[in-house]
């Protein structure tokens, strides 16, 4: 970093607001041309090489004089383009079709489960909640491949229920 | 360029102003509210020890230095069994407060009254 910067910086930092006006003057130009290259209008470009100064400013408290001053006015710029892009991004609105949809498929998992049995339905559920078979056999204090079997006829019943539909 | 360094740098003293002056105001709030309830708290146990003529177990000290030895430990322990305990810790704490305060204030001054100056010069140079 050169010295007027440093002394500029150490001067803000003690209340003379003043000398902010060196780092601003030094720096607006290249803060700008960096930032106008990737933000579509000029009058984004200038919004965000203002906040960016500011924030810059507002930092200074925590500011390491060892560092140099246009990298981490470059970061903080490079973190502003990120926000600015960010906040401009369409959301996706949900629309009511789409809840009718999983609302309806979540009645029709209901309906599919209450076809198989009391034992059956413990069992899929637990393997749906992350359980493997040789858990769920400890669990239910079966043997694995009695779990196993009970698994493939509760999907049978399952898969008929289905075509019946 | 020159017009948005300009609005950068008016926008950034706009903000300054702000928060200097809420910062001023914290601090004169904090202090004349930690100083008042001091002021009270302080009274009322100088009161209170007054009351009680607690001040008479003082005397000793105006006379020879024998009597002082004499009778300085027993004085002094009765003079604090005397005391509204409670409300002397409550003043004690309300009293380290201003003084943190104040050395906090004293540290920050240089700070703050070179803030106060440029801002005072930049809208005085507007005007």
């Amino acid at each position: 970093m050169e010295t007027p910067d440093i002394e500029a910086i150490m001067k803000v930092k003690n209340g003379e607001l003043d000398y902010y006006g060196v780092i601003v003057k030094k720096y607006t130009n290249k803060v700008y041309h960096y930032i106008s290259k990737k933000s579509p209008t000029y009058e984004d470009a200038e919004d965000l090489t203002q906040i960016s100064l500011i924030k810059f400013f507002k930092s200074l408290k925590n500011f390491d004089t060892k560092r140099k001053v246009l990298p981490y006015l470059y970061q903080i710029a490079k973190n502003e383009l990120k926000m600015f892009y960010r906040s401009r991004k369409q959301h996706l609105q949900l629309k009511e079709e789409f809840f009718i949809e999983e609302k309806q498929e979540v009645e029709k998992t209901d309906y599919l489960l209450e076809t198989v049995s009391k034992k059956e339905r413990k069992i899929i559920e637990m393997l749906s909640h992350g359980y493997t078979y040789q858990e769920v056999a400890v669990k239910i204090k079966k043997p694995l491949n009695t779990v196993k079997s009970i698994v493939r006829r509760a999907k049978i019943k399952i898969r008929k229920s289905k075509n019946n539909l | 360029m020159k017009k948005l360094e300009e609005r950068i740098i008016g926008d950034l003293y706009r903000e300054e102003a702000k928060s200097t002056a809420t910062n001023l105001f914290i601090k004169i709030f904090s202090f004349s509210f930690f100083a008042f309830f001091t002021w009270i708290f302080a009274s009322i146990v100088t009161e209170i020890v007054y009351k009680q003529s607690s001040f008479d177990l003082i005397n000793f000290f105006g006379e020879d230095l024998e009597v002082w030895k004499k009778y300085f430990a027993d004085n002094s322990l009765i003079f604090w069994d005397e005391m509204p305990k409670s409300i002397l810790l409550i003043t004690i704490i309300l009293l380290m407060i201003l003084f943190i305060l104040v050395i906090a204030f004293i540290k920050n001054y240089i700070t703050l009254r070179n803030k106060i100056m440029s801002i005072y010069k930049f809208y005085n140079k507007k005007i």
